[in-house]
């Protein structure tokens, strides 16, 4: 059982970033922006982005997972200085590493000996350094996560115990291959080579003067006898054959705790990048509240796309939504006026929120979700193999056979291929049918049919915003709760775009 | 002391043959035969698939160890003992290339440990199962006997001990520079396992094997031996011992154990391709041999050597009865080309050999005597001398199988006379067949010449069978039906619009 853990991520076990993302994972890293998102978090480090990437797509569903990553990323906050010390040393140890031949390919016994133990050299100042960290800042850390993994650095590799590390190495290095234990095979060949460790004589000279020593006979390999080298060679290789190979394992396993380091401290760094950007910007982040029993779809204040953010937006606005106990959210209004960025920041906060992530909101509260997943509108289908109505309805059969209770898919101007009121008519039914199945849905769209058609059947559960329009038909992109409205401001685009003289009076329809 | 034979009831009364009769190639049975045998090329087998058996209780003997041997522990137990014994046998030999001595004692040992297993493993194999034939029965009692008897016991224990001793046996090698020291071992700590127990805490389950491959030195070198001699200097009384052994062991394969090996095989690999061919639908059945009457009754068999062929490709031949009762002696088969007439020949001549080993044959149930002779003429259509001179081989042929075949003896006569006119085929065919009805002989006749079906109250007519609907396609069915000649060539006309209301229509005038 190895107790060298870092468990910062899971309680109990690694975090693995290669695991099977779901199915839906290209489609929400496309939509949503989270290739955005993980460079903001990552940097040039590409294994970070990985990370990155596979802890938001691959959320918690269990609320006191959720809430052991939180702790840890509080004390990250608290303690971003010491974090990213640690992750420096990681990052060195990577480094050096890189620069260190193995020897492994070569599979000559004494290469892969030297090379493994040139790895452990520098492992173990590595590790000391890290050990030496840690003891500094004992105590200082609340989370169980970093309490532990840094409770554990201290107490594993204390001075008695690399002082003896070093001493094994020391004397492996300068091993000539002097003692081997033989024993005899089913054919008096001889077996199982295995180095040792002479007893140190008390008076060796004596004994050899007395001859009090164990009995022993030799034999020199005549000059001219090739072959008795040669023979003479392997006998020594295979001493040295198990030792090698416990050398290297020990490598490989020291190697494979760093990784692990790599993984999981290299997530909350990227946490912490993540912070500093959307602090610079004078935006607010906030630790999510996962409330398990709830009905609806999410509750927030200040709810924003960090993406805008990190792409340079000028000014972020937040918006508020009240939909705890309601199961579908309709949002209407004005074109670009932020519905599809409001829907992005529905999706990435859940995200962010089972990754045990801080969410881009003043406040914010949430169920877990069973997945979480995207029909957005796409480009005409190139090929011509198929209608656009038909690439619609094939992604959203997708999405059925994925798709269960307690899901929530975000539908972006969907199924408007097609007339009005065919389109509203599918996407009807559609609703419907998730609802019942229990669901959760966000629609934006901006035919009237359907979401009038949603609102006329006064359901409690749905609660419909709409981006707001000023009376001079600028765009704050703000979203109020409100209900649709027959036109959906096209006359204001026109305007702009062909010039205030031809200016869009209230009769102009859809 | 000679050991029980597992094959004869007597063995000093047999004179075993070397090669496989002259029917043999005709009836496929050559082809068979070898691949039965196949892979058992050390056991020089054939001349137990040569020798057919006369007595029905030879017969008897050996249908009863087959009926043991179904067991398949007992199989197990037997194919285990035969690969012990060669091992036994591989370890001498490669012992005696050695050309250090020490090495070749080594040998020795791991032959005698060997022999040992092949002969303990044996009995406890014989044991374990309810054995109901006799020759097994005394195989028993002699291994038991011989595995108590003081050459095994001493055996037993000198291998053991010895092993025992040589295994605990650890010694110390001090390598440096070009000298070699081999001392006593005085339990110094291992560095690998020290290492392994510092790095513990890192350690993660499953982890990535580094250790070289080489193998143990298959040619003892001469270090190798000089380090042993060494040995033999700090450890003298076990490398005493073991020359002593080696000395000792020397001969001590048992003759009676060794033919045992041999003779069993001849059953192991009759059981192993009979199961072939079960497993490919194939039945088989323990023949009733009935040495009182020379009356025949085979039901649902098939040529064994087109069963093997198809049984590579997963296929089955059709089955047949092969029937003769009361005063029926002779056979004779006709019918369209390819339709299963030789296969049918060919099956006949099969049954009273195999049968006649002491196998069982294919088929659901069957009666058969043992003949005092197989005749086989089959056509050879490649054969390129002049048509007057293969009718001449032909006839003093067919006329030697007459003069020396009894009531008792069974004559397969495959398509002669084909290369004849039809006259001839006619007058030469009923004047052999006549002989042949005097004779009472068992006849297989198959021949185009239909007049010669109906030629006496012995003779039974089949015909190889064509599916009604369609003429074109045979059923390879042989059944009594009288010979109708040519009646199947009109409806094959007919399908192809050839016959005459057809054709003249066809045809433009």
């Amino acid at each position: 059982m190895t107790a060298m853990k870092a468990h910062l991520m899971h309680r109990k076990t690694d975090f693995d970033p290669r695991a099977a993302l779901p199915p839906q994972a290209q489609e929400l890293i496309d939509d949503l922006g989270l290739d955005q998102l993980c460079t903001a978090m990552s940097g040039a480090d590409n294994d970070g982005f990985g990370v990155a990437r596979a802890a938001l797509l691959l959320g918690l569903s269990d609320p006191e997972e959720i809430t052991y990553r939180q702790d840890v990323l509080a004390d990250c906050l608290t303690h971003a200085d010491v974090l990213r010390e640690l992750y420096a040393l990681v990052l060195e140890t990577l480094a050096r590493q890189r620069t260190i031949h193995r020897g492994l390919f070569l599979s000559s016994t004494s290469a892969i000996l030297r090379g493994s133990l040139a790895s452990l050299h520098m492992l173990v100042e590595m590790l000391v350094r890290m050990r030496d960290l840690a003891r500094a800042n004992a105590g200082r850390f609340q989370s169980e996560g970093l309490a532990t993994m840094f409770a554990m650095l201290v107490r594993e590799l204390d001075d008695a115990y690399i002082t003896q590390v070093r001493a094994d190495i020391a004397e492996l290095e300068f091993h000539r291959g002097e003692l081997m234990s033989v024993g005899m095979g089913t054919y008096l060949t001889a077996v199982g080579h295995a180095l040792r460790k002479p007893h140190v004589a008390a008076h060796p000279m004596l004994d050899k003067l007395l001859g009090t020593g164990v009995p022993s006979h030799s034999f020199r390999i005549a000059d001219r006898d090739e072959a008795g080298g040669r023979i003479l060679a392997d006998l020594k290789a295979r001493g040295l054959d198990r030792v090698a190979n416990a050398v290297a394992q020990a490598t490989d396993n020291i190697l494979a705790f760093i990784a692990c380091l790599h993984t999981e401290v290299g997530f909350y760094v990227g946490c912490l990048n993540l912070h500093d950007r959307l602090a610079a910007a004078s935006l607010p982040t906030c630790r999510p509240q996962i409330c398990p029993d709830s009905r609806g779809m999410v509750w927030a204040r200040g709810l924003y796309d960090p993406g805008l953010c990190l792409s340079g937006a000028p000014a972020v606005i937040g918006n508020d939504i009240d939909a705890g106990d309601a199961g579908v959210v309709v949002i209407t209004g004005a074109n670009q006026g932020g519905k599809s960025t409001f829907l992005r920041a529905l999706g990435l906060s859940q995200l962010m929120a089972q990754a045990g992530m801080f969410v881009a909101a003043d406040a914010y509260r949430a169920p877990v979700r069973k997945g979480v997943f995207t029909h957005f509108k796409r480009q005409e289908d190139a090929s011509m193999t198929s209608g656009k109505l038909d690439e619609e309805l094939h992604r959203m059969s997708e999405i059925a056979d994925e798709v269960s209770c307690g899901a929530v898919i975000l539908f972006n101007e969907s199924f408007s291929s097609t007339n009005e009121r065919e389109g509203s008519q599918i996407a009807r039914e559609v609703i419907r049918a998730l609802r019942e199945a229990g669901v959760r849905i966000a629609f934006v769209t901006h035919q009237y049919d359907l979401a009038h058609g949603l609102q006329a059947a006064g359901d409690d559960h749905t609660v419909f915003l709409r981006a707001e329009r000023s009376e001079d038909g600028g765009r704050p992109f703000r979203l109020l709760p409100g209900e649709p409205l027959s036109t959906s401001f096209g006359p204001d685009l026109y305007a702009e775009i062909f010039g205030p003289t031809e200016r869009a009076s209230a009769t102009l329809g859809a | 002391m000679r050991g029980p034979s597992v094959l004869f009831r007597d063995p000093d009364a047999v004179t075993l043959e070397t090669a496989l009769p002259d029917y043999a190639s005709d009836l496929l049975l050559d082809q068979v035969i070898a691949h039965v045998i196949k892979g058992a090329d050390e056991y020089d087998l054939l001349p137990y698939f040569a020798t057919r058996l006369s007595d029905v209780r030879d017969v008897t003997y050996r249908q009863d160890v087959f009926t043991d041997i179904q067991d398949q522990e007992l199989t197990k137990a037997f194919v285990d003992y035969g690969e012990a014994m060669r091992l036994t046998r591989t370890r001498l030999a490669q012992g005696r290339k050695l050309y250090y001595e020490r090495f070749r004692q080594a040998w020795v040992l791991a032959a005698g440990e060997a022999y040992v297993a092949a002969v303990d493993g044996l009995l406890a194999g014989l044991r374990a199962t309810p054995l109901r034939s006799e020759a097994l029965q005394a195989v028993r009692r002699y291994v038991s006997d011989y595995a108590a008897g003081p050459v095994m016991t001493r055996l037993r224990a000198d291998s053991a001990s010895l092993r025992a001793r040589m295994d605990a046996i650890t010694y110390a090698l001090r390598l440096s520079g070009d000298r070699i020291t081999v001392q006593a071992y005085d339990d110094e700590p291992d560095l690998g396992t020290h290492v392994l127990a510092t790095f513990e805490k890192f350690s993660r389950g499953a982890a990535k094997d580094y250790r070289s491959r080489t193998p143990s030195w298959p040619d003892c070198n001469h270090i190798e031996a000089h380090i042993l001699d060494l040995v033999a200097v700090l450890h003298p009384d076990e490398f005493a011992a073991l020359e002593r052994f080696g000395a000792e062991f020397g001969d001590v394969l048992d003759p009676a154990l060794l033919a045992l090996e041999r003779d069993v095989q001849f059953y192991l690999v009759v059981a192993r391709h009979e199961r072939w061919l079960e497993a490919g639908g194939v039945d088989f059945t323990m023949p009733t041999i009935d040495d009182r009457s020379t009356q025949v009754d085979v039901r649902g068999t098939v040529d064994v050597a087109l069963a093997d062929k198809l049984a590579g490709e997963h296929r089955q031949p059709v089955r047949n009865d092969v029937t003769l009762l009361d005063g029926e002696r002779i056979f004779v088969v006709s019918g369209p080309n390819q339709g299963g007439k030789t296969t049918f020949a060919r099956t006949v001549g099969q049954l009273f050999h195999l049968a006649a080993l002491g196998c069982r044959v294919p088929g659901t149930s069957a009666r058969l005597f043992l003949p005092d002779s197989i005749h086989t003429h089959f056509e050879h259509p490649e054969d390129v001398r002049t048509l007057r001179g293969k009718l001449q081989d032909e006839l003093i042929r067919v006329h030697r199988i007459i003069e020396s075949s009894t009531a008792r003896s069974v004559v397969i006569l495959n398509e002669i006379l084909n290369s004849t006119t039809l006259e001839d085929a006619l007058v030469l065919g009923t004047r052999i067949i006549d002989q042949l009805i005097d004779l009472d002989v068992l006849t297989v006749y198959v021949t185009f010449v239909d007049e010669l079906a109906s030629r006496g109250p012995s003779v039974v007519s089949l015909m190889s069978q064509v599916e009604p609907e369609d003429p074109a396609t045979r059923t390879f069915r042989v059944v009594r039906q009288p010979a109708n000649g040519m009646a199947y060539a009109a409806a094959i006309a007919r399908k192809y619009r050839v016959d005459y209301e057809h054709l003249s229509r066809r045809v433009a005038r």
